[in-house]
């Protein structure tokens, strides 16, 4: 009886601390991506250039839910982002989450029924990474989600087939930065969004 | 061919001795990063914020590498792509993919042999049950029963994985004319392969070069429109090339 009690007590706690892992960064991120795909469908009804800005607008909504921007604009910077001033930091995130909202935006139009596998999660203090698997008609591409909690779970990386987006927008912005300069690497952003920059 | 083939193998060899030393000392950092990763110390990540220069590849070859990469750019805009368009429309896709697959099942030995290097007995056996199986049932491995009826995966290696699980550094990043991303490691590496390629053992060189543009063509119109996405999402498509190869790399050689 003894003994039952006990292992009882441990399955009771086992249970407890298993769900507590399991219902964290997961299901937010799973609503995110579910509304992302209820989007996509939505898409090809969107045609007027009216519609299409709704949905754009939409796009970048739920993108604020999702991504958690400061966090992903200040990693992608890496120890650059101490040396701007505030307001350079706010833009850099401004334009930086627009840019990357767009370029969601311009690939839904790809969208041909891929439905999403989820693996698995691990979890550390407040952050998390979520394992998952696109399933194209084509093939698989692997595709993990790095989460982070503040007042709620929000991606700060996404890694493709292992390449993780933050590390190679840094790459990227580092060279600018040591050739350039911050200002023209927001200049060249505001060209690349166009239109789109201030949404 | 193959004796000049050879003589660059070997020089490249010798070469990568030379640069070892230079490429350890890039590479340790490298591996504390991955082991951190592994461990889901994400905090790694967050150290990565505050002293990231994050160098992804040691790039003494830039100035040559970059004007490479422009005339790649060039080769594949005015060159490869239109073959390849015009290929991909007047070919019906069923055709596309059984070529691919015929290509895929014939490059067994590549992938069997390297899984044998890398001391992995449950991947090769994989590789030759899938290439036995999809060449008969499969019909010369125009098909991929394998994959459909045993739910057996493939796993694309090569030798210069096989180098890198063996510790050999990427050395430097090349970007080769034609052929595009590269390093030091998976560039002698791919002499390697070439050798287990059946395609290079086709005697009359019209006929292998032949084979070889159908090979190319083929796959680049499975992947038509990733050079351009890729290039429309970077600011400096030179950058974002050589990261994303050296950080997919280093995920194939960790898996």
């Amino acid at each position: 009886m003894k003994n039952f009690l006990i292992t009882l007590f441990i399955c009771s706690l086992l249970c407890v601390s298993s769900s507590a892992i399991a219902s964290d960064a997961m299901p937010v991120l799973k609503k995110s991506i579910d509304a992302v795909i209820n989007m996509m469908k939505d898409k090809q009804k969107a045609n007027t250039p009216e519609t299409q800005a709704i949905q754009r607008k939409n796009i970048f909504n739920i993108g604020l839910e999702l991504f958690n921007f400061d966090e992903m604009a200040r990693r992608t910077l890496g120890k650059e982002w101490k040396s701007l001033s505030n307001d350079q930091q706010k833009q850099f995130t401004h334009l930086f989450a627009r840019f990357l909202a767009n370029i969601y935006y311009q690939r839904l139009e790809e969208y041909t029924n891929e439905t999403v596998k989820y693996l698995g999660e691990r979890q550390y203090k407040n952050k998390s990474l979520v394992k998952t698997i696109i399933v194209t008609q084509k093939n698989e591409i692997p595709m993990d989600y790095k989460l982070i909690e503040s007042d709620q779970w929000r991606v700060y990386d996404i890694s493709i087939e292992g390449v993780s987006l933050v590390r190679n927008y840094r790459t990227q912005f580092n060279k600018i930065l040591i050739k350039q300069g911050i200002e023209d690497l927001m200049r060249m952003m505001q060209k690349k969004l166009g239109q789109f920059s201030d949404l | 061919m193959w004796h000049s083939k050879a003589f660059i193998c070997i020089f490249f060899i010798i070469a990568s001795g030379i640069f070892l030393n230079d490429s350890i000392h890039a590479e340790t950092t490298d591996q504390t990063q991955t082991d951190t990763q592994n461990d889901w110390a994400f905090d790694d990540e967050l150290d990565d914020d505050t002293n990231a220069t994050t160098p992804s590849a040691w790039d003494p070859l830039e100035k040559l590498n970059r004007y490479t990469f422009k005339l790649n750019d060039k080769l594949y805009f005015w060159c490869i792509k239109p073959v390849a368009q015009t290929y991909k429309r007047f070919t019906p896709s069923p055709v596309r993919l059984g070529i691919l697959n015929f290509f895929n099942n014939i490059n067994m030995p590549q992938r069997a042999v390297n899984c044998i290097l890398q001391i992995r007995p449950k991947d090769t056996g994989t590789e030759i049950v899938s290439f036995v199986v999809n060449s008969t049932v499969g019909i010369l491995g125009l098909t991929t029963p394998s994959k459909t009826y045993l739910h057996l995966e493939s796993h694309e290696e090569d030798l210069g994985q096989t180098l890198g699980s063996y510790g050999v550094g990427n050395g430097f990043y090349i970007v080769l004319p034609f052929l595009g991303s590269s390093t030091l490691r998976d560039f002698t590496g791919s002499f390697g392969d070439n050798y287990l390629d059946p395609v290079n053992y086709i005697e009359d060189p019209y006929v292998m070069i032949g084979v070889s543009a159908i090979r190319t063509v083929n796959t680049m119109s499975f992947r038509m429109g990733e050079y351009e996405k890729i290039k429309d999402m970077a600011f400096e498509p030179y950058s974002a090339v050589k990261d994303g190869y050296i950080q997919y790399r280093n995920k194939q050689i960790e898996k």
